[in-house]
């Protein structure tokens, strides 16, 4: 799907828990995420440290996409 | 350790006046049966318990298949068929065990569907005795003691887990004990004790469950996996039951207790053990863990396990669809890194021709050496049956609304995936993706 | 057996590369390598006729060219063309291909196409005839015609051939269930036994190969971006009003978060076959971050965020579906002028 919009010009970042399942189909920018069935947090986390690491994934997405990448690159953020 | 596997084949099943086993006819006493099996249920949520039989060949459909099992008995060593479960959780695989081959007790109930989280629900699992689905499923092939149940409202999920497991095990354990005193027709002895031929390849098996929550879960004697490091088991203390699954959500991608005691793999492992091969062991983990650093932590302990029972070679398989292969396919990779030569085999997608995308949903470069279990993306169309056991009605598609459609009626499903074990993920299908 | 075989102009003995214009021209009863072909293949085969025509013409001037072919094939009624063997030649390669293509989508007339694995023509025309993989150059014309020979005639007999592991031929890319000679499991132990005697046994299923597509070009300034979120983990309005599948998709969803600070807990729900859905419908920003994204849409640190997200349910979608639904994605976001999109999945 993602590789259809970089097709059509729109730079994409996928968050997601499995980078190197990502990085095998081809997607050019990868964020590591926080889990399969949580990919943009972590319960394990207090609340507002969670909501704190959602920002810090969704920022480092942002930053994924406005660096120009050549092949499939993953980003990551600490927890 | 050595265990000898006695086996007793039927040749009809019949309800009758007393429970009793002669010249390969098994009779139930229903009325008793199912007294016994209502009086047990110690959570009590089982509002309505009806034994049917099913019986190979037969002009049928069962729905709402939850576990199967098959009935054993432990005649001598410690422990009982099925450890763990409404026993103690002895080391069992020693001694002499009994079996019914060619008899299986199917738990049926329609588990509640509301409030459930969309992975963890009983997905409604169809075996159909004759047509083109009786090849998804190795239980076209047996007589089929259907423990169809309805369940009570508003209890818990972990309770109707339980009582649906209790309930099959029960009878399973009620059926074997006809076994007990008896001299078995055909028997098979598996030597892991005496050491074999130092020169045979030495060769492992890594079988991969799933276990993600109740109505997804498998016990290794009598408790659930979830939190599991990999472990070896001997090959007969795997035969002797010790798994035994509570695994419901996915119809095809699931392997059954009655096929965990016998996996296809571990038994032909064990026949050529000291011949052609030797058997080192079986290796158990989970998949589908949440997130790549815990797939590749469970990968890497799983070949650790393989690597320390020195084996030159290893056959690979899992329980459950995408999420799972990965575990699987990074624990393959790792076993080739190190040099232990890796096989595998899955179920395939590619569509009704085969054309339609990838076969695989992960792979990794090492997994050069792939067998197949059949593609699950190919329509199936099933027909019209005289009689459906289980249930009356299909539940389709929750997502939806889950509406209930007629069971017995011709229909064509889109894939393989509402057929019991139709993601062949034991290997005990002939079922396989043929290129053209 | 009545053939029809098509050569070039170099087996035709006209020339090498210099020749690749000359025309396309025939005669009855085999040339070049049909002569060698020939006695290999019983009394019963005829090579009724061979074509050859220059490798550069007819990729030039395909159209014309093929329709000539068609009729010269047409003409003489053959049970089954041969075309090649072209090895690793590029353009004679790709003009096998094309006659092999005529035969099977215009006349009904099974082909058999002889050519070097790694030919690009293989990639290319692998569904519309049967290729024979054979050397990669014509120093192995010798070794290649006594089996391209056999499957010919087997291919005429039977105007189709059985799978492409027994029969020899290079798998076209169909695949269908078949019951076979033994389980799945023992086949494993089977094949584990031959890598461990050091042979190397083929693969039963080939690995996955992606197209690689160029990443587009980096936002420049965020401050200017309108962000969209498209997610598969399969969050959607309670209810799911559109009927969106658990699995197997075949369509997506767009719903509204204009005027939210979040996914608000209850009004939606996650539908997604594939993963505990426990921790999303307790927040469902664990899997489409509105609560973040309109954080910083007011913190000015991106302009906008688009008042509605993507969503369907990412499991088991074959790529071909999943590179429509992909488009259509995409077009629907360029419509809504959106500059960047963050894609979440489970």
């Amino acid at each position: 799907m993602q590789k259809e919009a970089e097709r059509a010009g729109i730079p994409t970042a996928l968050i997601t828990a499995i980078p190197s399942v990502a990085k095998s189909v081809g997607v050019s920018r990868i964020v590591t995420g926080g889990g399969i069935p949580y990919p943009v947090g972590n319960p394990s986390l207090p609340r507002d440290r969670e909501i704190e690491f959602r920002k810090r994934l969704v920022e480092k997405a942002l930053e994924a996409i406005s660096t120009e990448v050549k092949e499939p690159t993953v980003f990551n953020v600490s927890l | 350790m050595r265990l000898e596997r006695g086996y007793f084949r039927i040749r009809d099943l019949l309800f009758g006046a007393e429970t009793s086993l002669a010249n390969g006819v098994l009779t139930v006493n229903r009325d008793e049966l199912t007294r016994v099996l209502l009086k047990e249920d110690e959570n009590t949520q089982v509002a309505s318990l009806t034994l049917e039989i099913v019986k190979p060949g037969e002009d049928a459909r069962i729905v709402h298949v939850l576990d199967t099992i098959q009935p054993g008995v432990k005649v001598e060593g410690e422990g009982e068929f099925m450890p763990g479960q409404l026993c103690d959780p002895a080391i069992v695989g020693t001694g002499k065990t009994h079996l019914f081959a060619n008899l299986a007790v199917m738990e049926c109930a329609e588990l509640p569907w509301a409030g459930k989280s969309a992975l963890l629900y009983a997905r409604d699992a169809i075996v159909d005795m004759v047509g083109p689905a009786a090849a998804y499923s190795p239980f076209s092939e047996t007589f089929n003691l259907v423990l169809r149940m309805t369940m009570k409202d508003g209890a818990s999920d972990v309770e109707y887990d339980e009582s649906v497991r209790h309930a099959g095990i029960r009878c399973a354990r009620y059926l074997a004990r006809l076994l007990k005193d008896r001299a078995p027709e055909e028997t098979e002895c598996f030597d892991f004790d005496t050491p074999v031929d130092p020169t045979l390849p030495r060769v492992a098996y890594v079988t991969q469950c799933q276990n993600q929550g109740t109505y997804s879960n498998t016990f290794l004697y009598g408790k659930d996996v979830g939190n599991i490091v990999p472990v070896s088991l001997s090959p007969t203390e795997v035969m002797d039951g010790c798994i035994v699954s509570g695994n419901y959500v996915w119809p095809c991608f699931k392997i059954p207790s009655f096929l965990q005691a016998n996996l296809p793999v571990v038994m032909e492992l064990s026949r050529k053990h000291g011949r052609s091969l030797d058997f080192v062991g079986v290796v158990f983990d989970r998949g589908h863990n949440n997130s790549h650093f815990e797939k590749q932590r469970i990968a890497n302990l799983a070949a650790s396990q393989v690597r320390k029972l020195g084996a030159d070679g290893v056959v690979i398989s899992w329980e459950g669809g995408g999420n799972a292969a990965t575990d699987a396919m990074l624990t393959l990779q790792t076993c080739e890194k190190w040099g232990i030569k890796a096989v595998a085999f899955t179920f395939e997608f590619g569509g009704p021709d085969g054309t339609e995308g990838v076969l695989l949903v992960d792979d990794v470069p090492e997994a050069k050496f792939l067998v197949s279990g059949g593609s699950i993306e190919k329509p199936t169309l099933i027909p019209r049956v005289k009689r459906v056991a289980g249930g009356d009605a299909l539940r389709l598609r929750k997502e939806t609304g889950g509406e209930p459609e007629p069971a017995d009626i011709e229909r064509r499903l889109d894939n393989i995936t509402p057929f019991y074990c139709g993601g062949n993920q034991s290997g005990i299908g002939r079922l396989a993706g043929v290129g053209y | 057996m009545r053939i029809v075989h098509y050569i070039n102009q170099f087996f035709a003995g006209i020339g090498g590369e210099e020749k690749g214009g000359s025309p396309l021209e025939h005669c009855e009863g085999p040339k070049g390598p049909g002569v060698g072909l020939l006695p290999l293949m019983g009394s019963e085969a005829e090579i009724v006729r061979t074509i050859w025509c220059g490798d550069n013409l007819i990729n030039q001037e395909q159209e014309r060219i093929l329709s000539e072919i068609e009729k010269l094939i047409r003409e003489v009624k053959p049970d089954v063309v041969v075309a090649g063997p072209a090895f690793n030649a590029g353009r004679y390669g790709l003009a096998c291909g094309m006659v092999g293509k005529l035969c099977t989508e215009k006349l009904g007339i099974p082909a058999l196409i002889g050519l070097f694995p790694e030919n690009p023509a293989v990639e290319i025309y692998r569904k519309d005839a049967y290729i024979y993989p054979c050397a990669e150059t014509a120093v192995g014309m010798r070794k290649d015609l006594p089996g391209l020979a056999k499957l010919l005639m087997r291919l005429a007999k039977n105007g189709k051939l059985g799978p492409a592991a027994v029969e020899g031929y290079l798998p076209r890319g169909y695949r269908y269930n078949e019951i076979v000679e033994s389980n799945a499991a023992v086949r494993s132990i089977e094949m584990l036994e031959r890598r461990l005697k050091g042979e190397s046994p083929a693969t039963e299923v080939p690995l996955r190969t992606f197209e690689k597509v160029p990443p587009a070009a980096p936002v420049r300034n965020l401050r200017e971006a309108t962000v969209a979120i498209v997610t598969g983990g399969g969050m959607v309005p309670k209810g799911n009003p559109d009927k969106l599948k658990q699995a197997f998709a075949d369509s997506f969803g767009t719903y509204s978060i204009a005027g939210m600070d979040e996914l608000p807990v209850g009004d939606f729900k996650g539908i997604h076959g594939g993963y505990d859905s426990t921790w999303v419908d307790e927040d469902p920003d664990r899997v489409v971050p509105v609560d973040v994204l309109r954080g910083l849409e007011k913190e000015g640190r991106i302009k906008r965020l688009l008042n509605e997200y993507v969503v369907l349910c990412g499991i088991g979608t074959n790529v071909a579906m999943s590179k429509k639904l992909g488009a259509d994605i995409a077009e629907q976001l360029k419509r809504k002028e959106v500059s960047a999109a963050i894609y979440t999945s489970t």
